[in-house]
């Protein structure tokens, strides 16, 4: 039986509006992670945030590039908390799309880096990436919004594991 | 809040399908100056390089890491990348050729700043085993300095051949070596 390699690990679509959603308990046994995010917020126009392993320090760095149609914009900035793709936000009635690359997630021996593409037609595309300063395996994925505002029904979340 | 607390075990919710995405091979650095996938089965229509990479070079020099295909050092190839520097000075963007045949890693530069610190890339080799157009490739990288150079990166190059690629080298710019926190993954993505 052939082996697979891009491994659906998880799959939701939100039945009702929630805050945050957690993939907790996440398998060492792959090289790197992919996270897809396709959705909308119930209210306000929020920035997406990505915390690993529930670190709510200042160990997240990014740096990104976007267009708006209008403009261009190129943005880094040390000591965040956490990773916030902030050019591509979710609005109600809008669709957003983000896939996000963890890189050697599993390593122990390194920090890890994320590679995100963030799109929303009604607003920007964004190239983005990430560092968190951590050489701990990541764990946990938690997503959130910024401004304490709501993920809308229907919104998915999809995580898989890339064998090496 | 949901919580999804899951598994990961290899095939878990896969279905019965036939995998479309397949691991070809993994190679870690080892201080050496390049790193090579040899003997590419012909059988994928694309093929994909995820990578986290960093060099051994000892001072705060820069570097980057060039691709060549087939072992081919006498085709120009030709690379455009856009970057955003971490030093918010606008967008930035290039074009260039090589000559002596090592295509420009799309700016894919690793840099010293400690092995901690490695810079991540996705490669995309679309439609690799054609032998009646040019290659293509498509790149979304990122360089960690821990300075004002730090930056993401979207990058295209072409490789003006129609021979199938059978091998793919990837080759420290300086001659420094790839650390051993570095690691390339090969895929094939059948079609």
């Amino acid at each position: 039986m052939p082996t697979q390699t891009y491994v659906p690990l998880a799959n939701l679509t939100l039945s009702s509006s929630q805050t945050t959603v957690t993939f907790s308990s996440i398998g060492q046994g792959y090289g790197d992670l992919v996270f897809v995010f396709a959705g909308s917020c119930l209210s306000g126009s929020a920035d997406f945030y990505i915390r690993l392993n529930g670190d709510t320090g200042g160990n997240y760095d990014r740096w990104f590039m976007q267009g708006d149609g209008a403009n261009t914009e190129t943005f880094g900035n040390a000591g965040d908390s956490p990773f916030r793709v902030s050019r591509a936000v979710l609005a109600p009635g809008e669709l957003t799309n983000i896939t996000m690359n963890v890189m050697a997630y599993s390593a122990t021996d390194k920090h890890k880096t994320v590679l995100i593409r963030g799109n929303n037609a009604s607003r920007s595309t964004e190239a983005y990436m990430g560092r968190w300063g951590s050489s701990a395996a990541v764990n946990s994925i938690t997503l959130l919004l910024g401004g304490g505002f709501s993920f809308a029904a229907g919104s998915t979340f999809a995580l898989y594991g890339i064998a090496s | 809040m949901p919580n999804i607390g899951f598994w990961a075990t290899a095939g878990a919710g896969g279905g019965a399908g036939i995998p479309a995405y397949e691991h070809i091979a993994t190679v870690y650095g080892n201080s050496s100056s390049s790193i090579s996938f040899s003997s590419i089965p012909s059988t994928y229509k694309h093929l994909q390089i995820r990578s986290v990479a960093v060099s051994t070079a000892s001072d705060s020099q820069a570097d980057w890491f060039k691709i060549r295909f087939n072992d081919d050092s006498s085709t120009t190839y030709w690379s455009h990348y856009t970057q955003g520097y971490n030093a918010g000075g606008g967008l930035a963007s290039y074009g260039f050729s090589l000559t002596g045949g090592n295509l420009a890693a799309f700016t894919n530069t690793i840099f010293n700043s400690g092995t901690t610190n490695v810079s991540p890339s996705i490669i995309d080799i679309v439609d690799y085993a054609s032998t009646t157009k040019n290659k293509t490739m498509k790149c979304l990288s990122g360089v960690i300095r821990d300075d004002a150079y730090d930056r993401v990166v979207i990058s295209s190059g072409s490789w003006p051949s129609t021979a199938a690629i059978n091998k793919i080298s990837l080759i420290v710019n300086s001659g420094n070596g790839f650390a051993s926190t570095s690691r390339f993954s090969l895929y094939g993505i059948k079609g």
